[in-house]
C-alpha cells in the first residue's frame, strides 16, 4: 500500500505533461515566440498608461505657447505640439482614453453578442430565426459605417463611441457562439442536466456557456485590434474624445495641419496606434493556434 | 446555373428589407422627436413644428410610416436634406461616383498585391520572401488608414513631390488615396492567400499532376490557383464593405469628395435623412457586392452552384 502511494507520489511528481485542455493551450502558447512577444509589448504598454501619472514627464494639457512644435529631445522626448504639449506625456494619458474604450468596446459587443447567440443556438426555432436574422441585417452593415451610425444618433463623445463600436460588432460573436451552442446542446452531458431536472439558465451557465469560451477569447483578442481602430478613427474624424482630452486619434488629427512642418506630431501616435494593433493581431493569432488548432491560418 | 443565381437573389431580398428596416428605425430611435431635432439644426421656429411633423408623415401611425418609407425607397426618394436643403437622393448621386471611382481602384490594388503576394510568400514559404510578405501584410492590416494616409502625403507629396496631396479628377490625384486605402486589404488577402495556396498545394491532386509531370507552373496555375482563390473571393466581398468604411476616412484626409465625407458632415450637422439615405445607399451596395461574390463561386467552382 505504501509503496503504491510512494510510486503515485513519484508518477505525479514526474513532468508529465499538460493534461487539460487549458493547459495544452498554455503550453502551445508558450511555444510561440512572437504571440509572446506580441503580449510583452501590450503589457508594458498597459503598465505604461496605468502608471502614467506617476511617469509622465509633464502635465498632458499644460499649455506652453514658447515651446510649440518641438522636436524630440532632452527637454520632451517625443517633441512638442502645437499649443506646446509634451507628446509623450499626452501618449501615456492617451493610451488610458485609447485603450479603455476599445477595452469597453469588445466587452459590450462580446456580452451582447454572447447572450443573443447562446438564446439563438439553445432555443432554436422562431426565437433563433429572429435573432440571426437580426443578425444578419447587422452584417449588412460595413462596421465602421454602422458605429458611425450609432454616434449619428447618440451624439459625439468617447462614451458614445465605446457604445458605437460595440454594437458593430455584435454579429461576430452571435454566429460564432450559435454555432458552437447548436453542437454543444446536442450532447449527452447536456441531455444528462436536462434529465436530472436543471433548469434551462442553468444549463446554458454551467455547461453550455463554458464550450464557447475558448472561440469567444480567441474572437475577442483579436476584436480588440478592430475596435481600437475603429475608434481612434471615429476621434480622429473629431467624433470621438473631444479637445483637450488626449486620445491618440485626435492627436494624429490634430498634428495633421502641420505634417510638414512637425512629422513627429502624428508620427509618435500613429507608430503607438500601429504597434499596439500589431501585438494585438500577433497575439490573437498565437492565442487562436493555441486554443484551437482548427482555425491555423498558417 | 440561372437557378443559382436566382436563389441568390432571393437570399437578398429580406437582406436589403433589413436594412431598410434599419434604416427607418433610425429616424424613430432618435431620443427625442425627429422634427424638434431638425427643427433646432435649421433654427426654424416652434410653431413650424406641427407643419414639419405632417411633412415627414411623423403624426402617422408608425406602420403607415414604414409602409411609405418603403414606397418612397422604391420609386428612390430619401426625402431632403436639411444642411443642403436638395433631395438626398441628388445629393448622394452627386458624392456616388467620386467613392465607387476610390473604392474600386483600391479593391484592384488590394486584388493584385494581395494575391501575388499571398502567391509568392506560398510558393517560397518559409524563405526570407515569406517573412518579408508577413512583415509587409501585418503592418498593412495593422495600420490605421488615418496615418498611413498622412504618411503618403508626407512621403509622396511633401517630400518626394511624385503625387498631389489633395483633390481629385485625374488618375494622379487618385493613386496616393487608393494605394492607401488598398493596402490595408492587400494585407488580409496576402496572407489568405498565402495559407489558402499552401493548404491547396498540400493536396493529393497536386501530387498527382505533378506526378504526371506536368510543369510547376502549369500546376500552380491551372490546378492551384484556381482553388486556392475561393476562400479569397469570399474576403473580397467583406473587404469592399472595410473599402466603403475606410473610404470615409480616406475622403476627409486627401478633401476628396465623396460619399464618405457627406456622411460625415451630414453626422456632425444630425442631417438625419441624408444619413439615412447614405446608410442605405452604402450598405445596399455591400449586400450587392456579396451577392456578386457568392454568384462568382458558381463560375470559380462548379461544385458549389450544384449542391445549391
Amino acid at each position: 500500500m505504501t509503496g503504491d502511494r510512494k510510486a503515485a507520489a513519484t508518477v505525479s511528481r514526474v513532468p508529465s505533461g499538460p493534461r487539460s485542455p487549458w493547459a495544452m493551450a498554455l503550453a502551445r502558447l508558450g511555444r510561440s515566440r512572437v504571440a509572446l512577444a506580441g503580449l510583452a509589448v501590450l503589457l508594458v504598454m498597459g503598465l505604461l498608461t496605468l502608471l502614467a501619472p506617476w511617469i509622465a514627464p509633464h502635465d498632458p494639457l499644460a499649455i506652453d505657447l514658447p515651446n510649440q512644435l518641438q522636436p524630440p529631445g532632452p527637454g520632451h522626448w517625443l517633441g512638442t505640439d502645437l499649443l506646446g504639449r509634451d507628446i509623450l506625456s499626452r501618449l501615456l494619458y492617451g493610451g488610458r482614453a485609447t485603450l479603455v474604450t476599445a477595452l469597453v468596446a469588445v466587452a459590450i459587443s462580446a456580452v451582447l453578442g454572447v447572450s443573443l447567440g447562446l438564446v439563438s443556438g439553445f432555443y432554436g426555432g422562431l426565437v433563433d430565426s429572429c435573432i440571426m436574422r437580426f443578425v444578419d441585417m447587422l452584417l449588412a452593415f460595413p462596421r465602421i459605417l454602422l458605429a458611425l451610425t450609432v454616434v449619428a444618433l447618440l451624439g459625439v463623445g468617447l462614451g458614445n463611441v465605446m457604445v458605437a463600436v460595440g454594437i458593430a460588432g455584435i454579429s461576430g460573436y452571435a454566429r460564432v457562439v450559435r454555432g458552437v451552442v447548436l453542437s454543444t446542446r446536442e450532447q449527452v452531458y447536456v441531455e444528462a442536466a436536462r434529465l436530472v431536472g436543471c433548469k434551462n439558465g442553468r444549463i446554458l451557465l454551467r455547461h453550455v456557456l463554458p464550450n464557447v469560451l475558448a472561440p469567444v477569447i480567441v474572437l475577442a483578442t483579436v476584436d480588440i485590434a478592430h475596435a481600437l481602430l475603429s475608434a481612434s478613427s471615429l476621434s480622429f474624424l473629431g467624433l470621438g474624445a473631444q479637445p483637450p482630452t488626449p486620445e491618440w486619434g485626435l492627436m494624429l488629427n490634430e498634428g495633421r495641419a502641420y505634417l510638414r512642418v512637425a512629422p513627429w506630431v502624428t508620427t509618435v501616435p500613429g507608430l503607438t496606434i500601429m504597434l499596439t494593433v500589431l501585438s494585438v493581431n500577433v497575439f490573437g493569432d498565437g492565442l487562436r493556434d493555441a486554443l484551437d488548432p482548427r482555425l491555423r491560418l498558417g | 446555373m440561372l437557378r443559382y443565381v436566382q436563389r441568390r437573389l432571393l437570399i437578398a431580398i429580406p437582406v436589403v428589407l433589413g436594412v431598410a428596416t434599419i434604416a427607418f428605425a433610425l429616424m424613430h430611435l432618435l431620443p427625442g422627436d425627429p422634427a424638434e431635432v431638425m427643427l433646432a439644426q435649421s433654427g426654424g421656429q416652434a410653431e413650424t413644428l406641427e407643419r414639419l411633423r405632417h411633412q415627414l408623415g411623423l403624426d402617422l401611425p408608425l406602420h403607415v410610416q414604414y409602409l411609405r418609407f418603403l414606397q418612397n425607397l422604391l420609386r428612390g426618394d430619401f426625402g431632403e436634406s436639411i444642411w443642403l436643403r436638395k433631395p438626398v437622393s441628388q445629393i448622394l448621386l452627386q458624392q456616388l461616383p467620386a467613392t465607387l471611382e476610390l473604392a474600386v481602384a483600391a479593391m484592384l490594388l488590394a486584388i493584385l498585391g494581395g494575391v501575388a503576394m499571398g502567391l509568392l510568400a506560398a510558393l517560397k514559404h518559409n524563405s526570407w520572401l515569406d517573412r518579408l510578405v508577413m512583415v509587409i501584410s501585418s503592418v498593412g492590416i495593422s495600420m490605421p488608414i488615418f496615418w498611413s494616409s498622412l504618411l503618403g502625403i508626407y512621403l509622396f507629396a511633401a517630400q518626394l513631390r511624385w503625387l498631389p496631396a489633395t483633390g481629385q479628377g485625374d488618375l494622379k490625384h487618385l493613386i496616393l488615396p487608393a494605394a492607401v486605402l488598398g493596402y490595408g486589404a492587400a494585407g488580409s488577402v496576402a496572407r489568405l492567400m498565402r495559407s489558402s495556396m499552401l493548404e491547396v498545394l498540400g493536396q493529393e491532386y497536386i501530387t498527382a499532376a505533378r506526378a504526371k509531370g506536368l510543369f510547376w507552373r502549369v500546376v500552380v496555375m491551372r490546378h492551384a490557383l484556381k482553388n486556392a482563390l475561393i476562400p479569397v473571393v469570399t474576403m473580397l466581398g467583406l473587404q469592399f464593405g472595410g473599402l466603403l468604411g475606410g473610404a470615409v476616412i480616406t475622403e476627409t484626409v486627401f478633401s476628396r469628395q465623396g460619399l464618405g465625407r457627406t456622411m460625415v458632415d451630414a453626422i456632425i450637422w444630425k442631417d438625419f435623412p441624408l444619413v439615412q439615405g447614405g446608410v442605405m445607399l452604402i450598405a445596399g451596395m455591400y449586400v450587392l457586392v456579396n451577392l456578386l461574390v457568392d454568384i462568382s463561386y458558381g463560375f470559380i467552382d462548379p461544385r458549389i452552384r450544384h449542391e445549391a
